[in-house]
């Protein structure tokens, strides 16, 4: 029975390893999914919220999108398209902030990475997934971002709603 | 020697006692005397629990939640209803089930729900095929044209006057819309749906 614990041990051994290895040296994929999830905690909030948490993250959106981000947004009423620099960004959670008094909760669901062969490039399908803490409904768009690697860090340059029906 | 063999056959009532001791613990689960013997006989609520073989009980346990889980993840999705989109047929908080199976061998036919996803299968819309590949659609006055001829909707209550101009649909193509026609067009999710985004039939 020896050289069966002893089997089990090394197998053990060998998985903790691996493991070991992944959570320290996540895979581009894995690392895009992490910052998106930290992206869609950082533009949820919901009140009360103090003034030193609301310009902490809207001061944090900036390290998720490269200086200058390409929009082309189509969402019922709103329509966005051409170039848009952090300060924009920056000034539309703020008016986001005024004009959902309840809060929202963002989420990202359903994220598909594609990795461009180069590994710098990369695009992110997904599903957000809108909702006002408390309330039942919810409101949900099918979403593209374009990411690039700056620095070993990636950043968003480009944002796009997709029509789900065309 | 002569110890040993005293011990093991001297007092047949102390053995008899030792014995009866020993197994009236088995008596705790339902253990009777009767006639001065032991009936080894399981409890009523352990024969209910896990009946008279608990290894198979065991092994019937573990099928079941095997086959229930490859049914929740490959075949039947529950899903619950939100939104106004498929009212009256479908209503906001409804429970019901789509048949992720329903189109591997068949395609969607006229007048099925179907699930459609958007990245994935964690939120799906729900819509009826009111158009099939190849066909032109258009609204008229409120009335659904196909190919210019006006398709019969029971479903439909209440309808607006919703206009739209004719769109061929393309070989992969279905034209989907909700049974909510009493709500603007503006605010109504409609159109044409790839083959590949139709996740399921909807069941109930």
């Amino acid at each position: 029975m020896k050289w069966l614990w002893r089997s089990l041990a090394i197998v053990f051994f060998l998985a903790a390893c691996i493991w070991l290895w992944l959570a320290l040296n996540p895979g581009p994929e894995k690392v895009i999914r992490t910052r998106l999830d930290q992206l869609a905690g950082q533009i949820s909030f919901s009140p009360p919220e103090s003034d030193l948490t609301r310009l902490g993250k809207i001061a944090g959106l900036p390290r998720f999108f490269a200086p200058e981000v390409e929009v082309k947004l189509a969402f019922r009423d709103v329509v966005q398209r051409g170039m848009i620099t952090h300060e924009f960004i920056q000034a539309a959670a703020a008016e986001l902030r005024q004009n959902a008094s309840s809060g929202l909760k963002f989420e990202f669901l359903d994220v598909n990475v594609t990795l461009a062969p180069s590994k710098q490039f990369a695009t992110a399908e997904l599903t957000m997934k809108a909702t006002t803490p408390g309330d039942n409904q919810f409101d949900v768009q099918e979403m593209k971002f374009a990411l690039g690697k700056t620095n070993d860090t990636w950043l968003i340059y480009r944002l796009e709603t997709v029509r789900t029906l065309k | 020697m002569a110890r040993s063999e005293r011990s093991s056959g001297e007092n047949p009532h102390a053995t008899l006692h030792s014995a009866l001791a020993r197994r009236r613990p088995a008596g705790k689960l339902g253990g009777n005397v009767v006639d001065g013997t032991i009936a080894q006989r399981p409890a009523l609520w352990r024969t209910i629990l896990i009946g008279r073989k608990p290894l198979h009980t065991l092994v019937r346990i573990i099928l079941l939640v095997a086959v229930c889980t490859v049914l929740r993840v490959y075949v039947l999705w529950p899903v619950r209803v939100h939104g106004p989109s498929m009212m009256p047929t479908y209503r906001e908080n409804q429970v019901s089930v789509v048949n992720h199976l329903a189109y591997h061998w068949n395609t969607p036919q006229r007048g099925d729900v179907v699930a459609i996803r958007f990245s994935g299968p964690s939120v799906l819309l729900m819509k009826r095929v009111v158009g099939l590949p190849g066909e032109t659609i258009a609204f008229d006055d409120g009335k659904l044209l196909i190919n210019g001829i006006e398709l019969e909707e029971p479903y439909v209550k209440h309808p607006c006057r919703w206009d739209m101009p004719p769109a061929k649909l393309d070989p992969d193509e279905y034209f989907v819309v909700g049974d909510n026609r009493a709500m603007r067009i503006e605010d109504h999710e409609f159109g044409r749906a790839p083959r590949d985004r139709i996740m399921g039939k909807v069941l109930l």
